[in-house]
């Protein structure tokens, strides 16, 4: 499969290449949820409290065994979001399916490899689901190929069967990270200290392609790329925002397993890389972020 | 899902625990709850009051005792999953980690709120005395045993698992 011209490549250190995808909204179009409320935001010992030492390395280590690699396809929106219903259907006790962000890509992205908005995914996923990645067509099992991004790559029943597919994952809980400062600071870090996912957004430029000293390097730039805050690293300081340090799950693998995309090459600390508050803040006044707290899985995938 | 079905028709065992400390929000009983649940879980989990060269012995007995009659099932915590208070992130943490080490099905945290599974729970639990945070034991997708609050001790927990 190869990429519209236009949907910018990048090196990966180690070799293998990876695309982005993150479109700003188009005008009018938007997500219908309401802020994360601030009734709701924990106090900060609290925040220490459950973010203090290794847990940020523990998820890490839990969730390196779904690493999505999105390679040279601009599916990140889709993969963030299917990211964050991995780690939300594990909370809540479900048994993990492997699904196919590409379904979800090709149902948002107008038949052509040119990415999405967070708009456009998070309202697809909310009304019509994900389907998994290993479906049933016509009484045979069919592997859904993790770099198709339009339907008409695919044989004949594949799409259909996919969406009668989706409606057994349908749909987030969900708030929006408020877009003011003190309130960005206090939803992610309550959000994180929760072990609630959040969808956000970051502008990639060749430096992105490398951490340094564990940390992310984010470009001046709109956001082009779409990935998941899965928890925070605590270090004690005066300021809260100084003492929540962000921890993102990128989709350009390594993957684990080929179910999750190619296998063979990573970025990051095994896919990860941390964040400033100031960092993280830098792309949302084009893209709402948004808070998962919970899905609704119709899949008989749940333990009781 | 939760088979409804049966749950409805079959009754609800409720371990002989005290009734609820209330909603987390009750913040001087849910600290005391805290408080308990943490230090009794960790002294449970680590060995905390075995001291000396009874030490390993015990917690062998422990983990065989662990693996002949806790296991197979899921326990079910039921609670606030959107909003909650921190200590029942930890505890799921937690939780989750134990049940998979001691061959449970899993550890599994429904909203008190919103989620079907949890709405019958919650109103067989409650005749019976017993509000959200509340633990349970499914086993085949069946809710067999219904706890109160986890405020309580390893003995509690064995009754609620066994």
């Amino acid at each position: 499969m190869s990429s519209v011209p236009d949907l910018p490549l990048y090196d990966l250190p180690g070799g293998g290449k990876v695309s982005t995808g993150l479109l700003l909204p188009a005008p009018g179009e938007v997500m219908v949820m309401g802020d994360y409320p601030p009734d709701n935001f924990l106090d900060k010992a609290d925040i220490k409290k459950a973010l203090s030492g290794q847990v940020y390395k523990d998820r890490r280590k839990r969730y390196l065994k779904w690493m999505i690699n999105q390679s040279t396809i601009g599916k990140c929106n889709t993969s963030a979001n299917v990211g964050g219903y991995y780690l939300t259907m594990d909370k809540h006790g479900y048994k993990h399916e492997a699904l196919a962000d590409n379904h979800l890509y090709w149902k948002c992205n107008g038949g052509t490899d040119s990415g999405t908005s967070l708009a456009s995914t998070f309202n697809e996923i909310q009304a019509r689901g994900v389907s998994r990645r290993i479906i049933t067509v016509n009484g045979q099992q069919y592997r859904i190929p993790d770099l198709v991004y339009s339907k008409r790559q695919l044989p004949a029943g594949v799409a259909e069967a996919a969406d009668n597919d989706a409606r057994n994952f349908i749909a987030f809980g969900a708030y929006k990270v408020p877009k003011d400062w003190s309130g960005f600071v206090n939803t992610v870090a309550t959000a994180t200290a929760r072990d609630q996912t959040i969808v956000w957004a970051w502008h990639v430029t060749n430096a992105g392609m490398r951490i340094q000293n564990g940390y992310m390097q984010c470009g001046n730039g709109p956001g082009n790329h779409a990935n998941l805050i899965q928890s925070a690293k605590w270090v004690d300081a005066a300021k809260l925002e100084d003492c929540v340090h962000p921890d993102n799950r990128n989709s350009w693998g390594p993957s684990q397993d080929p179910l999750y995309g190619p296998v063979g090459t990573g970025w990051g600390d095994d896919g990860h890389g941390l964040v400033t508050m100031q960092d993280m803040f830098r792309c949302i006044k084009y893209h709402d972020f948004y808070v998962i707290t919970g899905i609704l899985s119709n899949a008989d995938n749940s333990p009781v | 899902m939760i088979d409804l079905s049966r749950l409805s028709t079959q009754p609800v065992e409720t371990a002989s625990l005290p009734k609820s400390q209330g909603r987390p929000s009750d913040s001087l009983g849910i600290g005391i709850i805290i408080g308990a649940l943490l230090t009794t879980f960790s002294i449970w989990l680590f060995g905390g009051f075995n001291v000396g060269p009874h030490k390993d012995g015990n917690e062998r007995q422990e983990r065989q005792h662990s693996s002949s009659s806790l296991q197979g099932g899921t326990i079910v915590f039921v609670a606030d999953t959107k909003n909650p208070p921190v200590w029942q992130t930890i505890f799921v943490r937690d939780m989750k980690e134990w049940a998979e080490r001691h061959g449970h099905a899993g550890f599994t945290w429904l909203d008190d709120n919103d989620d079907p599974n949890a709405a019958k729970l919650i109103e067989a639990a409650k005749a019976k005395g017993v509000d959200p945070p509340l633990v349970a034991y499914a086993k085949d997708k069946k809710i067999i045993r219904i706890a109160g609050p986890w405020t309580d001790d390893k003995a509690n927990l064995e009754k609620i698992l066994k």
